[in-house]
């Protein structure tokens, strides 16, 4: 059962993650946090499907909750993609392309790697691997990393910073990734344990990071 | 803030994307607070892919696929701190350079402001930051400890 709540804690406080983002106006902006919030909700939606999963504690329901995942997560991550190319005049052909390559890896992981994750002290193990993980970790290192923190940058586009508090922002933002980044990629227990508390943390704080940045934003625009 | 007769300019997000600074209007010498609408937007386009992405790919690669992949696993963070500190440096930079249309140097002061809500920020920044990298730092020495281990990283 400690899979089960972990990751649905982990759902709600990605939900909430989404739900919390501060607005931006504009209608290019608007649809980049569009895109980045659909981004989130795939990734929210992963983890209630791992959730559930755990709960049943079934192995070839186990084993589709992970193939799920994985899908939702390609997903997610061509909405993250479209923002890191917001604006490039070859947008169109970079999304096919990665919609293509994103296909071609869930086919691979289909056949050749099927998922094959197993519940290890209450905990569930991915047991992904090493090309799956690596794929994976370098979608995570190499497309939310960036857009995260440029978004982060982007919502605090309106906010004085004092005391480089942004930066402390950006910041919370790149060590979320990287924390989420890592969890994927772990195998044992405790290793997942730690950075699954990591994940939590850290989106716990942006949470509350970011309703803080909202109530500034308008009182930045208040004050004109 | 000293208000403009003439009619802000609109916002463009394609131009505030990825990365942009604002500013007061060319010949305006008051103090610059930020405010929701800026007045001149300034634009640094910046590739997505820059080479600190490049090293932490190599880096990744390093660390799946090689015998020494876990004792890489810290220089990796350090990488990925050190392109996140850069990336952040910059946008700094650039948000203190404030130009007019023409893209002439403005100078120009920041009000700093003393609100209570930006201490409580900065203290949610230090301690998320500090607690998420020290676990996945504490990750890092466990792979470093377990690198003997035959299943490898995290396994």
């Amino acid at each position: 059962m400690l899979a089960a709540l972990g990751f649905t804690v982990a759902a709600v406080l990605f939900g909430l993650f989404t739900w919390s983002l501060p607005e931006i106006k504009g209608k290019k902006t608007e649809a980049l946090t569009r895109n980045y919030k659909i981004g989130f909700m795939f990734l929210t939606l992963a983890f209630l499907v791992f959730g559930i999963a755990s709960a049943i504690n079934d192995e070839s329901i186990l084993s589709m909750s992970v193939m799920i995942g994985d899908i939702l997560i390609v997903a997610a991550s061509l909405f993250i993609l479209s923002i890191l190319y917001s604006g490039n005049k070859y947008l169109k052909y970079i999304l096919g392309a990665a919609t293509i390559a994103g296909a071609g890896f869930l086919i691979v992981r289909g056949v050749a790697f099927f998922p094959e994750p197993f519940m290890e002290d209450s905990i569930l193990v991915f047991n992904s691997p090493r090309f799956v993980n690596f794929v994976i970790a370098s979608t995570f290192l190499l497309v939310w990393l960036p857009v995260n923190i440029r978004m982060a940058k982007l919502f605090t586009a309106n906010i004085d910073n004092s005391g480089r508090v942004i930066d402390l922002y950006v910041y919370m933002y790149f060590a979320a990734t990287f924390a989420a980044a890592i969890f994927v990629l772990s195998k044992k227990p405790i290793t997942l344990a730690i950075s699954f508390t990591a994940v939590c943390i850290a989106f716990l704080m942006l949470v509350i990071a970011n309703r803080l940045i909202n109530i500034l934003g308008e009182r930045s625009h208040g004050r004109k | 803030m000293e208000e403009n007769n003439q009619q802000p300019p609109q916002l463009n997000p394609d131009t505030i994307y990825p990365e942009a600074t604002k500013g007061p209007v060319a010949g305006d010498t008051s103090t610059y607070q930020n405010t929701a609408e800026p007045q001149v937007v300034y634009v640094q386009q910046q590739s997505p892919v820059d080479s600190w992405s490049i090293v932490l790919f190599i880096l990744l690669l390093l660390t799946f696929f090689t015998p020494i992949g876990p004792i890489l696993f810290l220089p990796m963070i350090v990488v990925g701190i050190i392109a996140a500190t850069r990336y952040i440096s910059k946008s700094n930079k650039t948000q203190n350079n404030f130009v007019d249309q023409a893209g002439n140097p403005l100078n120009v002061k920041i009000e700093q402001k003393s609100d209570p809500l930006y201490s409580i920020l900065r203290i949610i920044g230090i301690v998320a930051v500090t607690l998420v990298l020290g676990f996945v730092g504490l990750i890092g020495v466990g792979f470093i400890l377990l690198a003997s281990s035959p299943r490898g990283m995290g396994s």
